[in-house]
């Protein structure tokens, strides 16, 4: 044990980063050729892993499906033989089967590692033990008012191993519980007509735009980095899918009052917090304040409509949805012009795809009642084909270079 | 890091634990109280392996207990409880917790203005009955019924084919005398313990029973929990 605190990450994509910057390293005449052997030597046990667990993406996939199949195991076996188990004996299988995924997860993963990836997915299966454990409690104990307090603990207990063990599967588990779990408790919170969800997509859309900046902060830590593509995509994903329903005329409501405002405070806090400590950060990425001041004002425009209690209708709702429309379109693109700059796929691809979902909404929105049917297809299809096929071909061409390690712009 | 680990898995286990030990604890000091509930629709009692239970404090009458306040959904509300023949029934509804006596807390699930009829009818031994259907009955003055009627004097079902039986409830035979909607105050609240988990399938044997009684445990502060189901007298925990 003590010489595994000698031993760095073991993270393959890790070591393939580091290939990258050594090489870079190199050329700049920072380092010379002896000292880029020492420093891969000291990652040589993770490609000698590597190259045991060939084909690893298929590994990972297959361990992490056979974790969820073990966890739900467990949870069928106890719910199928609920009378037969006492109360005492279902709370024993939990902790047995908590303590022994996690225990054999550590060991194959982190005391012996020589399994990194079966330890991993064992440890991953033994947070969703834990997850049916506090859904199993609430139903020995035949709970049922408020018990989203059940999943915001889950979150928040998985997060920090995933920090420790720096695990990125472990931490989007915890990223979309939570998010789960903003949904639960707020509608418990609202006391409106259960038709009113104008103020979950005004919720969602800034704990997406939260979520995002908290990735961009941990982007800008060294040891943080390896964190933030979760936050980002989660961030990115949610903000732009909670923005284009907003992109729908039909989609907006009146919202009335509002009984979520300490939500859109905390969260607005929370973001806030991210800015700060961006700022704090040395090493900041490229156009990382005009960043920053956007997704500001971004949270800042939602959190007025959210509480301005807005009277979407008529003239005013026109402005909005128009508004709406032309700075999605705006963002979107601007979010791949940045992943262009910055050489990060994940920005390219999600902008793309919301861009491209944006066109086809608009593109049936507008032409379907002014074309005739079969030339509205017709359109239709070919703009589908040849917009599809060369924006694929134009996203290919660029990740392949990001790969290649040329210059993108 | 093993130590961190370890650290870290024993606050999940700590949680678990804490939440195992606070309702354990619940159950044996809370005032063990029994009220009277029904599955929400016998004919399709499960929904996933849980029993949904309507309780006979699920819905209030705010007129008949001289409650004179409005209410907001998703309010705290304290339900005053009496004893009456080993049932716990209710006697008042109040925002602020009681001071004394045994109170349950819920959250207002609705308030509204509501509707029932009360039948009068002369039985066949030519006493009159007075029976209370929260549907609209559509039936008329000298009409011959046959009611299944529960301890409450509800109505549950009622034929005016006089050859059917009552598949559960007591049957009241007789002729209708009056028929009047009456409307009232009505209040809906959430207890909590409307959820009684089973094991799947093993609820069949519950289909059939129009009156059940759980068992329950209350805090200090009026909040319930389960802790058994009577079924024919009998307990299952």
């Amino acid at each position: 044990m003590e010489q595994r605190r000698d031993k760095p990450s073991h993270d393959p994509l890790f070591l393939n980063k580091l290939k990258r910057e050594i090489e870079e390293w190199l050329r700049e005449g920072l380092i010379d050729e002896p000292l880029k052997d020492r420093l891969l030597s000291r990652y040589r046990f993770i490609e000698d892993t590597g190259q045991r667990a060939v084909p690893s993406r298929l590994i990972t996939t297959l361990s992490v499906l056979g974790a969820i199949l073990a966890g739900l195991g467990v949870i069928l076996f106890v719910a199928s033989n609920w009378s037969l188990i006492s109360r005492w004996g279902k709370i024993a299988i939990l902790y047995s089967s908590l303590i022994l995924t996690y225990g054999c997860g550590y060991y194959l993963g982190y005391e012996r590692q020589n399994y990194p990836k079966t330890g991993a997915a064992l440890i991953f299966a033994g947070s969703f033990v834990f997850g049916a454990g506090l859904f199993l409690i609430s139903q020995i104990y035949h709970i049922s008012l408020h018990y989203p307090n059940g999943v915001l603990a889950w979150s928040l207990a998985v997060m920090p191993v995933a920090y420790l063990l720096r695990l990125r599967t472990l931490l989007s588990l915890s990223i979309v519980v939570l998010l789960v779990w903003f949904g639960m408790e707020a509608s418990f919170q609202v006391i409106e007509d259960e038709r009113v969800y104008m103020h979950y997509i005004f919720l969602y859309f800034m704990a997406g735009i939260t979520l995002w900046s908290i990735g961009l902060m941990h982007r800008d830590f060294l040891s943080l980095k390896t964190f933030s593509g979760p936050y980002i995509i989660t961030g990115v994903v949610v903000t732009f899918l909670s923005w284009f329903i907003l992109t729908f005329t039909d989609a907006w409501q009146n919202s009335g009052q509002n009984e979520l405002l300490i939500f859109f405070i905390v969260i607005t806090g929370l973001f806030l917090l991210s800015i700060a400590f961006r700022s704090l950060a040395g090493d900041n990425e490229r156009l990382w304040l005009i960043e920053s001041i956007s997704l500001f004002i971004l949270i800042a425009i939602v959190f007025y409509l959210s509480v301005s209690a807005g009277n979407f209708s008529g003239s005013s709702l026109r402005i909005y949805v128009i508004l709406s429309n032309i700075l999605f379109l705006i963002v979107t693109l601007g979010v791949m012009i940045l992943g262009y700059i910055r050489r990060y796929p994940a920005y390219i691809n999600t902008g793309l795809l919301f861009f491209v979902l944006f066109v086809f909404a608009r593109y049936f929105d507008i032409f379907w009642e002014m074309l005739p049917r079969s030339l509205f297809f017709i359109t239709g299809v070919l703009l589908l084909l040849i917009g599809g096929f060369m924006l694929e071909r134009k996203r290919r061409k660029v990740i392949r270079q990001f790969k290649e390690g040329t210059d993108a712009v | 890091m093993r130590y961190k680990f370890i650290i870290l898995i024993l606050i999940q286990i700590f949680i678990l634990t804490g939440i195992i030990l606070y309702r354990e604890h619940w159950i044996k000091t809370g005032t063990k109280i029994i009220l009277k509930t029904a599955p929400i629709d016998p004919k399709d009692i499960f929904r996933g392996d849980y029993l949904l239970l309507r309780y006979h404090i699920s819905s209030l009458d705010l007129d008949k207990l001289n409650v004179r306040e409005d209410f907001k959904k998703k309010e705290r509300v304290y339900v005053s409880l009496e004893k009456a023949d080993d049932i716990w029934r209710p006697v008042s509804v109040t925002k602020a917790m009681p001071s004394q006596g045994i109170f349950i807390q819920g959250r207002v699930r609705s308030f509204s203005e509501s509707s029932r009829w009360e039948i009068t009818v002369q039985d066949e031994a030519g006493q009159i009955v007075n029976l209370s259907i929260a549907h609209s009955p559509k039936l008329r003055k000298e009409d011959h019924v046959l009611f299944c009627i529960d301890s409450e004097r509800n109505v549950l079902a009622f034929f005016k084919d006089l050859e059917k039986t009552c598949s559960s409830g007591a049957p009241v035979q007789g002729i209708v005398e009056d028929v009047n909607p009456v409307n009232f105050r009505r209040l809906d609240i959430e207890y909590g313990i409307e959820k009684y988990f089973v094991e799947e399938g093993a609820g069949r044997g519950i289909e059939g029973q129009r009156e059940l009684m759980s068992e329950v445990s209350i805090r200090r502060d009026g909040r319930p929990i389960i802790t058994g189901l009577y079924i024919d007298g009998k307990i299952i925990r």
